[in-house]
Parts: structure tokens; C-alpha cells; sequence
């Protein structure tokens, strides 16, 4: 699964918006509207099983769900955290080289696609299945598969993501986009999905160089393969992937002339 | 010299406790997989320090979680690599 081409592209002034995300409003908003689209692919996002059940050491049932920090300070406080998973939330911080911290709050769903409240699932689900990637200027330069493990639908040669969507219409993207502009008015979201997308494509680029092969095994050795690589560091240098988040967060810092407004910094 | 049998599951627990933050103390014995000590984020840490600290290599194909259990295991994992050397 591709990222799809997007339509009407509107490039801001060269500056990154230096606002705050207004929460409500993305929580009023859907990025993606396919409301019953678990039905033609038994909630593949909410219960990936078909990837997980080859696991030895990553979670086998559930979900990971990293929230945004302001995300998850607005879901707390407005006390809309989902019933289902409100108590498993984690908090790790992030140490980058440049001595910047990002709080890392991550939840694990097993709800298996029942939200306590749908209006208020998560963002990594409302944008699903296409991520969005900023540019340092809060635009919206791409998008691409949402979870680290639908980045290697795409690549693997046996296999086709289970996800139906593939497309929306230029009303939908309208719709996306909008969005998508105010959540990067606050240029920590944007520092933290150019994080995500550098952390998915490091560990894709290093399967592509290291095990081309693997990507011609059907998706059950795949993806059993791939975990242990993974969990074991051979897919990826954590001080390598630091760094480049590192200069993402200079890079935003000196656009903006004053430090990120980063907890436990 | 080799070090006594206790020197390498003390040095793994001050790793642990040093950087996987377990909020808790921790024994040779205590499971850390169930007890979520050791995520997939962390696992990668503690793999890379016993590789640099005990310079053994661990094959990804050759290993489970139950190497991984508590410190007693993973440090009969290093015990056993260095062994093949």
C-alpha cells in the first residue's frame, strides 16, 4: 500500500506555524470517513492477528497506540481516554542527542475495533491507514502506511495489505488536509510524525539493504523473521534513528528561533 | 579470568535497572518479560549492551523469549555464547 497521489497542494510561507493545536477541532473532524469499512476487512487495523500471531516477543494480541502528547493531555483532561484501555498507558521518555526529551505515551488497545467512544479514538486510528508526513513548514508533503508493520505490505512480493483503503476523492483529501493543518499548527506534532516516519523507513531501507530475500518469503516467515530481527537491533541503530530526529528538532528549533516546547526538557 | 557466576547477572541488572527503569528492585530470578520490564524498544538496548559488554554475538534465528525471562536466563544465554567461541 502506497501512499496516494494527493491532490492541490498549497505550500505555506516557509515558516512553521508556531500555534497550538486546537484539540477539539480535531477531535470534531475525520481524517479519514470510512465508517464501515471494518467489514470488508474484519478490522485488520484494530486486529492485526493475521501479522501479530507469527510474534515471539512483540505483543501477539493487541495494539500498540502512541499518543500525541498534546493529544493524550486533552483526552485526559477532557476525560475521553477510552474505557477499554485508559489504563495501560505508558510513558517513556525519548533522550535525543542534542539533549532534547520527547515523552513517548504509548496505550495497548485490544478492544478489537470496539471503542468505548468512537468519537474519540485515537489520532494514530483517525488517520489510518494514511499517515500523514509535514514538512518542517507544517505542509503536508506525503503520506504513507500508518503502522510500522503495513509500511512492508507494499514490498513484500507474496502478499496484498488487507486494508480497503486505497483512495479518497479530492472532497476527502480537502477534508484530510484541513486538518492535517491544524494539527501541525503546533510544531511539536510535526517533530513527532517526521519521528515516525524516519523510524518506519530507517527499519525499511535496512530490510531492503540487509535481507532483500525476506521480502520474497510468504508473509508468515515474513513477519516472523522480521520481529526477531527487529527486537534483537539488527534492523536499525537506536543512536542512528536519534540523530536523525535530532536534526528534525534543530532543524524546527531554528525555524522558529526559540527551543520546541517539549516535556521534561 | 573468568568472572565469578553471579559477576555477569549483577552487571545485567545494573544495566536494567540503570536504563530499562523497572520502577521496582529486581531479582536474578523475577520474570521480566510477563512482567513488562523488557518492551520491544528496551529489548533492543539490553541486546546491544550484552553484545558490547560480554562481546558475544546473539543470532536473531536462535533465540527465544525464554532467554530472555529474568537475568539468571539471559545470563546463561551469554554463558552459553561464549561457550561456542
Amino acid at each position: 500500500m502506497n501512499g496516494p497521489t494527493l491532490p492541490g497542494h498549497h505550500p505555506s510561507a516557509g515558516r512553521p506555524p508556531a500555534g497550538e493545536t486546537d484539540w477539539d477541532a480535531i477531535f470534531r473532524g475525520e481524517f479519514v470517513r470510512r465508517p464501515h469499512c471494518w467489514k470488508t476487512c474484519d478490522s485488520f487495523c484494530c486486529k492485526p492477528t493475521r501479522v501479530t500471531q507469527h510474534f515471539l516477543f512483540l505483543r501477539s494480541r493487541g495494539v500498540d497506540l502512541p499518543h500525541l502528547p498534546g493529544e493524550y493531555h486533552y483526552l485526559e483532561t477532557t476525560g475521553h481516554l477510552q474505557a477499554g484501555f485508559a489504563d495501560t498507558f505508558t510513558r517513556h521518555r525519548l533522550r535525543l542527542p542534542n539533549g532534547r526529551t520527547m515523552p513517548l505515551y504509548r496505550a495497548v488497545c485490544t478492544l478489537d475495533g470496539t471503542c468505548s467512544d468512537h468519537r474519540y479514538r485515537p489520532l494514530v486510528c483517525r488517520v489510518y491507514p494514511f499517515m500523514p508526513v509535514p514538512t518542517l513548514d507544517g505542509d503536508l508533503e506525503r503520506t504513507e502506511p500508518t503502522a510500522l508493520i503495513d509500511i512492508f505490505w507494499n514490498a513484500l512480493e507474496t502478499s496484498g495489505h488487507p486494508c480497503t483503503i486505497t483512495e479518497m476523492d479530492a472532497d476527502e483529501w480537502d477534508a484530510y488536509r484541513a486538518l492535517c493543518r491544524e494539527l501541525f499548527k503546533d510544531p511539536v506534532n510535526i517533530l513527532y510524525f517526521k519521528a515516525a516516519s524516519i523510524y518506519k523507513n530507517t527499519i525499511m531501507d535496512s530490510v531492503r539493504r540487509q535481507y532483500p530475500e525476506l521480502l520474497e518469503q510468504p508473509e508468515e516467515i515474513f513477519f516472523s523473521r522480521w520481529e526477531k530481527l527487529l527486537v534483537m537491533g539488527k534492523l536499525y541503530h537506536p543512536g542512528e534513528v536519534l540523530e536523525k530526529i535530532a536534526a528534525v528538532c534543530d532543524g524546527l528549533e531554528a525555524r522558529l528561533g526559540r527551543p520546541l516546547a517539549l516535556e521534561g526538557t | 579470568m573468568k568472572e565469578a557466576s553471579t559477576e555477569i547477572e549483577t552487571r545485567i541488572r545494573a544495566f536494567i535497572l540503570e536504563h530499562l527503569d523497572p520502577g521496582t528492585d529486581l531479582g536474578f530470578e523475577d520474570r521480566l518479560m510477563d512482567r513488562g520490564y523488557i518492551p520491544s524498544m528496551q529489548l533492543i538496548s539490553l541486546v546491544g549492551f550484552l553484545e558490547d559488554t560480554f562481546g558475544v554475538e546473539i543470532v536473531p534465528f536462535d533465540v527465544t523469549p525464554d532467554d530472555f525471562e529474568s537475568i539468571a536466563t539471559i545470563a546463561d544465554l551469554v554463558r552459553s555464547l561464549r561457550g561456542r567461541k
